[in-house]
């Protein structure tokens, strides 16, 4: 099976998405690049602007496509980078197995019935005259470069930093002020006000450019709720009293990454790239996916991975943010995937953000846990990370052996084997998986409650959520 | 650390009803703090951080484990295996009996599903593979300690209903009269739905020491077990019946001389002159044993399943064979079945007959199965189970069916389209998978890859099923 250049111009919805998969017309962007032996399928994983790649597949025979990136144009660039790759060069694309993401969409395809192979204009005559590969690949003219202009766009940026820096400096202010309102005005008539009061402080925050310290405090109100009645209080007091330090630590360092990450913004994708953050090398496991959607209109997509050798940094987030009106985006990896790859950390005192720096090709699924020994003390771990970062929000831990257990109240709590430890669990747990035997657990400790994500088992690996 | 327990307690409830908290607390933290708004906040601040460091959370009552799942006698599948087993299973979900098949092949290459891709549910409960019993007591709730020894009177009580059924069966095989003995002693302490259960196992090595303690069995308080009683003395040629009704029935059938110069005699369903008579005729065939119609006609039963005129009146055939597979004695089913199989026609009957037959006897159908055009495999598996993922390809790839599936992939490889076609390869792909030997199935995926079909394609799923399926040290020779 070919492909042709034209047939990748007539499914383009414009030229603007040409010329942008032009741009990924890089092998370096492209850590997978696979067909299968009859050359029908291919399909790649594409670093794109976010901590999780996307996933993309193409059907050769049909011209079908799938990508799991945000885009709203079909197909998006990195499905017409896919193809166009392929149709100039078959040759770069390793023979391989179907992995299942590709297997699922061809089982979708199939039971909902052949996708249309021709995206944007249908007429391929009309299509060729708008849309052309040559152009899009055509050298843009070089912008001449103006010392003025670049030396005032520079001034504009510092003069931005400086005003914003005022202006959350500012919101710090109205935000501890709006804590000791609520203390003053009770935490009984808080508790049952919270969803309004948080959306309107959070709302003052987003204006003064404190983005992420807003969805925190918007957030509030849902994890509390979450909580059983005689555990909010302490829930409420503990995550307000976060807000305090978190927000007093930013103004004594504002130039602090790791604050400046909690309060205002993260940093770019190339800023840690070239930054000289800590680099971990290793083969990683992706423990599991996390998606959940916020008050403010995005949903997070935090994948957790689990370093596989030895070494201090035991776990990786890799952590995203789209518009829910994009709509659901599919998964970038399956639970239980190992892979050799380099990460690059979010510099701070509890590293534990990271992004893909380089991916190898080869996927491994034998290499086995660390898992840690019973009389390993999980709490001095929880206390450890509170010392480093005491607004941490999110603590992953490795559990020993344990079982599920219930009080009688009919909550769930996850007990090491040897009695000597108990945390309680969030949600409910089905029959089946509070009977298996837990080797090891991998879970999320949110200072009330722990998340699991996977465990080890006497039925081998199974992943919660 | 009670101490700082009932002074977090005091901040606690001052800040509930909008009161200052720092004047509840203790002199050593008033220092840090200071006083006014900033006290509060710093409060706050330390009170948030003694309640996530200082304290452990403690359950509220004592913490009781779950249930442990049981562990099955075979192993779960492998982890690569249980992605074609999911879908296979998804593919299936609406079709109850495909489902246990799917189960059956998996068990018969010496594994069991994982529990988080299929758990039994009451609905199927009846059907689930005996290896899943603990699984379905489990589900179930209920009471008692599995058991390895052999049932007995004495621990009857402390089984699982399930597994007592798995133990049970195990019993009839080596000790058919202790098994009867440990039946009568039980039956009536369980329920009347579990009674039927265990009378119905009875039927493996029937003999006539059963008579007396299933004649005593008329006297049960459910209608449906005395049936069932009745049945089973009926295949013994015990049953006493209703000479009015053998009558009647034997009034609507012929005896006529099969060819003009044998003596071999042909029972031939007479044409009825009203929809009435015909319902009467159905409904006769369930009510009288066919001993006692072969007598009626001084015939042995054997004489008069040969003799039945398989080719007058479809429906008359069904209900007769429905009288054999019910009240026939051990020899007649097998009989029968190679007669309607002979036919290559209307296979469909032969499947109430299945379970009276031995394994040797479906294994020796299978081939004529096979030579059934335009049944798509689907009496070979229903013969083959349980043991599933056997056959070798070789004594498949001449069957009519399997040549005419080879055209029809050559076709739409060549760009032909028939959804008729279509719908029956993907019917061939599914029956295939849960036929064939591992070797087999590896083979015909790569024949249909070959003639252009994905590998992935859904179609597929079965099959891949199958290969994924490395048999174990467990599986079924």
């Amino acid at each position: 099976m070919s492909l042709s250049l034209p047939q990748i111009e007539g499914i383009a919805p414009d030229q603007a998405s040409l010329k942008a998969a032009a741009k990924l017309m890089k092998p370096g962007k492209w850590p997978l690049r696979s067909r299968d032996a009859n050359s029908q399928l291919i399909w790649g994983e594409c670093q794109g602007s976010g901590s999780n790649p996307y996933r993309v597949m193409a059907d050769v025979t049909d011209l079908g496509y799938k990508c799991t990136c945000p885009s709203r144009k079909f197909p998006c660039k990195h499905s017409l980078a896919l193809m166009w790759m392929y149709a100039e060069g078959a040759g770069d694309f390793s023979e391989g197995t179907v992995p299942d993401w590709v297997t699922e969409w061809m089982g979708r395809r199939r039971n909902t019935g052949t996708a249309t192979a021709t995206g944007g204009d249908d007429n391929p005559k009309t299509a060729a005259a708008t849309k052309s590969i040559a152009a899009a690949t055509a050298a843009e003219p070089a912008k001449p470069v103006d010392p003025k202009a670049e030396a005032k766009k520079k001034a504009a940026a510092e003069k931005r930093a400086i005003v914003t820096r005022e202006s959350v400096q500012l919101a710090t202010l109205d935000l501890e002020q709006w804590i000791a309102d609520q203390l003053r005005g009770g935490l009984a008539t808080f508790q049952s006000a919270a969803p309004e009061r948080c959306r309107r402080i959070a709302a003052r925050l987003v204006d003064a450019k404190a983005q992420v310290l807003a969805g925190r405090v918007d957030e509030l109100p849902s994890r509390i709720a979450g909580l059983g009645t005689e555990e909010r209080l302490d829930a409420l007091i503990t995550e307000l009293g976060k807000l305090v330090l978190l927000v007093r630590a930013w103004r004594q360092n504002p130039d602090d990454p790791a604050l400046h990450r909690s309060v205002i913004a993260p940093e770019t994708r190339e800023q840690i790239l070239d930054s000289d953050a800590l680099s971990v090398s290793s083969r990683w496991e992706v423990a599991g996916e996390r998606i959940s959607t916020r008050k403010d209109g995005l949903v997070s997509q935090a994948t957790w991975l689990h370093n596989l050798q030895a070494g201090e940094q035991r776990f990786a987030l890799l952590l995203d943010f789209f518009p829910a009106h994009l709509g659901k985006r599919s998964s970038s990896f399956t639970a239980g995937e190992q892979f050799d790859a380099t990460l690059k950390f979010y510099p701070g005192p509890q590293t534990l953000r990271a992004l893909i720096a380089e991916r190898g090709t080869a996927e491994h699924g034998d290499a086995s846990w660390l898992t840690p020994s019973q009389g390993d003390n999980i709490f001095s771990r929880i206390h450890q990370c509170l010392d480093a970062e005491p607004w941490a929000m999110t603590i992953p831990l490795m559990l020993p052996a344990g079982q599920i257990c219930e009080t009688g109240s009919g909550r769930w709590w996850w007990q090491a084997k040897d009695e000597s430890t108990a945390l309680p669990l969030t949600g409910a747990l089905d029959a089946v998986t509070r009977g298996i035997a837990l080797d090891a657990t991998i879970g999320l400790w949110n200072g009330s409650r722990l998340d699991p994500v996977t465990a080890l088992s006497n039925f081998g690996r199974v992943n919660f959520g | 650390m009670a101490e700082i327990e009932n002074e977090l307690a005091a901040i606690k409830g001052r800040w509930m009803s909008g009161l200052a908290g720092s004047d509840a607390a203790s002199a050593n933290w008033k220092t840090l703090i200071g006083s006014g708004t900033e006290a509060e906040l710093r409060l706050l601040a330390l009170t948030g951080q003694a309640l996530q460091i200082g304290f452990v959370p403690v359950p509220s009552d004592k913490l009781q484990p779950s249930r442990p799942l049981p562990e099955l006698s075979l192993p779960v599948m492998p982890q690569a295996a249980r992605h074609s087993f999911r879908r296979a299973m998804a593919d299936n979900a609406q079709d109850t009996q495909i489902t246990m098949q799917i189960l059956e092949l998996v068990e018969s290459r010496g594994y069991s599903a994982h529990p988080f891709d299929w758990m039994p549910r009451s609905s199927h409960s009846s059907d689930v593979p005996a290896l899943y019993a603990p699984w379905t007591d489990w589900l179930n709730n209920d009471v008692g300690k599995p058991q390895q020894e052999t049932l007995s009177e004495e621990n009857w009580d402390g089984w699982f209903p399930a597994e007592r059924r798995s133990a049970f069966t195990a019993l009839r095989t080596i000790d058919p009269d202790a098994a009867r003995e440990l039946l009568a002693a039980k039956a009536l302490d369980v329920p009347a739905d579990e009674r039927l259960r265990l009378i119905d196992l009875l039927s493996n090595r029937l003999g006539e020491s059963d008579i007396a303690y299933l004649e005593s069995l008329e006297k049960d308080r459910s209608g449906k077990v005395k049936t069932r009683a009745a049945q089973l003395l009926a295949r013994l040629g015990a049953c006493a019946s209703d000479a009015e009704l053998v009558a009647e029935l034997a009034e609507t059938l012929a005896l006529k001389r099969a060819k003009l110069l044998s003596s071999a005699k042909a029972v031939i369903p007479k044409k009825l002159k009203n929809n009435a008579q015909r319902k009467r005729r159905l409904e006769l065939f369930s009510l009288v044993p066919l001993h006692a119609l072969a007598n009626a006609f001084e015939l042995t039963s054997l004489q008069f399943v040969e003799g039945w005129d398989l080719a007058t009146d479809e429906r008359c055939n069904h209900a007769f064979i429905s009288m054999v597979a019910n009240t026939g004695d051990d020899t007649v089913p097998a009989v029968l079945a190679s007669r309607i199989v002979a036919l290559k026609d209307d296979q469909y009957a032969l499947y109430e007959l299945i379970p009276r037959l031995p394994g040797t006897v479906k294994q020796q159908l299978i081939g004529d199965a096979l030579a059934i055009e335009g049944d798509l495999f689907q009496l070979a598996v229903d013969l083959s189970r349980p043991a599933l993922g056997q056959l070798k390809l070789e004594s498949i790839n001449k069957s009519p069916d399997y040549k005419a599936m080879t055209t029809a992939i050559a076709e739409i490889a060549k760009g032909a389209t028939n959804r008729k076609t279509e719908i029956a390869l993907a019917h061939c792909y599914t029956t295939l998978g849960l036929l064939l030997d591992k070797k087999g199935a590896d083979a015909a995926i790569a024949q249909v890859i070959a003639s252009g079909t994905l590998a992935s394609d859904p179609q597929l799923n079965m099959l891949q099923l199958n290969a994924a399926l490395t048999p174990s040290s467990r599986s079924i020779k």
